[in-house]
């Protein structure tokens, strides 16, 4: 939380940048919260985004960018202190509810997210919402997980291949 | 065509991540995710993917235990006891009378021939392979 005086790439407390998504929306955000992209991060540290420039992000849109930033401000004070190695349980507890909250989203969405976080090296966003994608299909057979991925129905070819495949492995598909 | 069939159109290395988040305790998952799709299928194949997994959770996937087992009036034998729903295939794999096991490592099993008769010194020992049942 005692952000300003914390840190290098920081510089001014509450230093504001725009980000422009493809579809050319303008999302004005803590430079701090924005920073927890790696990609951002330099353009900012060089002093982009700032005035009436913007950054734009062409393979972003703005319902993804405004998750991403949802997570990003969310994120940013303990991001600022190091990881929070002094972080209060409770300080813990809360963001560990709000991120589960924050993907309990459809896939979809899921998927546009973790596109946008590998674009912006958001590596913590990148890694919850992979961790999820790998939570929804637990327990579930491999028909069932291709209903929950969204994937269509197999093509004749690959409808042959899983008959085969589960009469060596009956196991798998039970 | 590609694209139809895999309209989640991840990059290899997201859906890699994906796949590397599942836990090694449970390796049906990461089965069952490979017999999905062709591409899942490669992807986790893939001996690139199989060592970042291992580095990933510091462990391979875990199938199961070797357990010696004894029973009075038999002989000493070993069996396969599976910590998830995966099974090996071989029916008798589970099922080496007058064998122990001494050593596990990189997927393999050190196994020692108990002698009949306790004079005879000469130590039998075999590597088994569970999974092959080899």
């Amino acid at each position: 939380m005692a952000a300003p005086e914390s840190g290098d790439g920081n510089n001014g407390a509450a230093r504001m940048v725009t980000l422009i998504s493809s579809d050319n929306t303008r999302f004005e955000v803590e430079a701090a919260a924005a920073s927890l992209s790696q990609t951002l991060q330099l353009t900012i540290l060089d002093g982009g985004g700032g005035g009436g420039d913007g950054i734009p992000l062409p393979n972003v849109d703005s319902a993804t960018l405004s998750k991403v930033l949802e997570y990003c401000i969310k994120h940013a004070p303990a991001a600022a202190n190091g990881g929070a190695p002094n972080a209060t349980a409770v300080d813990r507890a809360e963001l560990e509810r709000f991120d589960n909250e924050f993907v309990n989203i459809d896939q979809s969405v899921l998927y546009s997210l973790i596109m946008a976080a590998h674009n912006l090296e958001i590596e913590g966003l990148q890694s919850l919402v992979a961790k999820k994608v790998a939570d929804m299909i637990k327990g579930k057979s491999p028909m069932e997980i291709r209903r929950t991925l969204g994937f269509p129905d197999p093509t004749p070819e690959e409808q042959a291949e899983m008959n085969a495949h589960m009469l060596e492995y009956g196991w798998a598909y039970e | 065509m590609a694209a139809q069939s895999s309209t989640p159109d991840l990059l290899d290395e997201l859906v890699e991540d994906i796949l590397r988040r599942i836990p090694p305790h449970d390796p049906t998952r990461l089965f069952r995710a490979a017999l999905m799709c062709k591409r899942w299928c490669r992807l986790v194949s893939d001996p690139g993917f199989r060592r970042r997994f291992r580095e990933c959770h510091r462990r391979a996937p875990e199938l199961g235990i070797i357990r010696n087992f004894h029973k009075k009036g038999h002989l000493e034998t070993i069996r396969f006891v599976p910590t998830c729903s995966f099974c090996l295939c071989g029916a008798d794999a589970d099922d080496r009378h007058g064998w122990r096991a001494i050593d596990s490592r990189h997927n393999r099993v050190l196994l020692q021939c108990l002698p009949f008769d306790y004079g005879d010194l000469d130590v039998v020992l075999d590597v088994w392979d569970p999974i092959t049942d080899v």
